[in-house]
């Protein structure tokens, strides 16, 4: 790997972190550009770059930086309600940094297919979480599949899917520019 | 923003600054652990700790600093008073910066590949985890050219989400790759070649710091 790649590679991993910062306020659900710029990167540099990234910015979470959203972190964090989105960026990352140089069908998809298997780590995840640790009731679990969804998913899902379509329209111009920065 | 100074390294002769880099990674995750999910009491005894280890090691926290500090306690404390455990909440959302704070000033960044290469035993996470720590302060300057820049033009004013989307991240994305373009071209002519492990062997291992860190931890034998 050399030089350029070690810093294009810390330069997404800041990048991820203000995405946690940058919050906008669309009704009720505040849309985080996280999983925007994770998908971005993993278009633009493939997979390597936006695994090691996305690596990278859970290390330093866990250590105690405050680079989660609400500059919130610590291995708490990681292993609370939320937890389990952040570890499903892994795939997320992991597929859409195998995008790059496809076609615009495949650019779409990938991200998408990344984006359930987020959803699939994350909700299991949060149930676990909130009927066990956070409100252990007695034997009736307090989230059940469908208030789980309504919490974490649903809100999300089209804000989501505009991400893939924006990230996949600002690849297109972003690539040319860092295939030049990086290969000269 | 132009005066933050968060998260760099100032260097120093305190225990903390000696420490052994992988000892301190671990007690920052015990530590972290521990206020986020233990008691109000483990929140307090980490609280103050923070305050006595900033003062400790002489880390300046500058006026904007405290300012923003103060900024996050009342505005969440006023937002979650209506919700339970709100001053407890902030408290430690506080704690955790201060945290952070302490070893990011304390720690050198090229000490932190090596102890971070002890524990996970994978070079290049630890050496971009590294690099990251030590550039995030350059791109931050960055970002915050361009926050100031959008101030002056009112684009916060604006209503329109997207445009708002597509006015931050363009100029984000390009101010950055430009940034890491004349960074790696400055580490290039320097001659960087990832880290050496001599560094680390002169570290050393201050049991007093550890039983500080972990005296909290007789509270949860007292429990079980």
């Amino acid at each position: 790997m050399n030089t350029k790649r070690v810093v294009f590679t810390s330069a997404s991993t800041f990048l991820i972190i203000i995405g946690a910062y940058l919050s906008i306020q669309i009704g009720l659900v505040p849309i985080v550009l996280t999983n925007f710029f994770i998908i971005l990167i993993g278009i633009v540099f493939g997979w390597r770059v936006a695994l090691l990234s996305i690596l990278t910015y859970i290390i330093l979470g866990a250590t105690g930086l405050p680079v989660f959203s609400n500059g919130k972190g610590g291995l708490a964090h990681i292993l609370g309600l939320t937890g389990g989105f952040l570890l499903g960026f892994i795939p997320l990352a992991f597929f859409s940094g195998l995008a790059k140089g496809k076609s615009i069908i495949l650019r779409v998809l990938l991200p998408v297919i990344g984006s359930i298997i987020l959803y699939f780590i994350g909700v299991p995840w949060a149930m676990f979480v909130y009927n066990n640790i956070i409100a252990p009731g007695g034997n009736k679990p307090l989230w059940d599949l469908a208030t789980t969804l309504k919490y974490t998913t649903i809100p999300f899902l089209i804000p989501d899917l505009v991400k893939v379509v924006i990230a996949v329209a600002i690849s297109k111009i972003l690539e040319p520019v860092v295939d030049n920065f990086v290969n000269n | 923003m132009a005066e933050i100074n968060i998260f760099n390294y100032i260097p120093g002769k305190s225990r903390l600054h000696k420490l052994h880099p992988s000892i301190k990674i671990i007690l920052m995750l015990i530590i972290s652990g521990l206020t986020l999910y233990g008691d109000i009491y483990f929140t307090i005894y980490y609280f103050i700790l923070s305050i006595i280890a900033t003062k400790f090691c002489k880390i300046k926290i500058g006026k904007v600093q405290i300012k923003y500090l103060i900024f996050i306690f009342v505005s969440m404390s006023v937002f979650q008073y209506f919700f339970s455990q709100g001053v407890d909440y902030s408290i430690k959302i506080v704690t955790i910066i201060l945290y952070g704070n302490i070893f990011t000033s304390t720690t050198k960044p090229s000490d932190i590949t090596p102890g971070l290469y002890i524990l996970i035993r994978n070079r290049r996470i630890s050496e971009n985890l590294s690099l990251t720590i030590r550039l995030i302060p350059m791109f931050l300057l960055g970002w915050s050219e361009i926050n100031d820049t959008l101030n002056s033009r009112g684009l916060f004013v604006q209503k329109n989400p997207f445009r708002k989307i597509y006015y931050i991240t363009i100029p984000l994305l390009v101010e950055t790759i430009k940034r890491a373009d004349n960074i790696s071209a400055a580490m290039d002519s320097r001659n960087y070649n990832g880290w050496t492990n001599e560094e680390i062997k002169y570290r050393e291992i201050y049991l007093s710091i550890i039983i500080i860190v972990l005296l909290p931890c007789l509270l949860l034998i007292k429990k079980l």
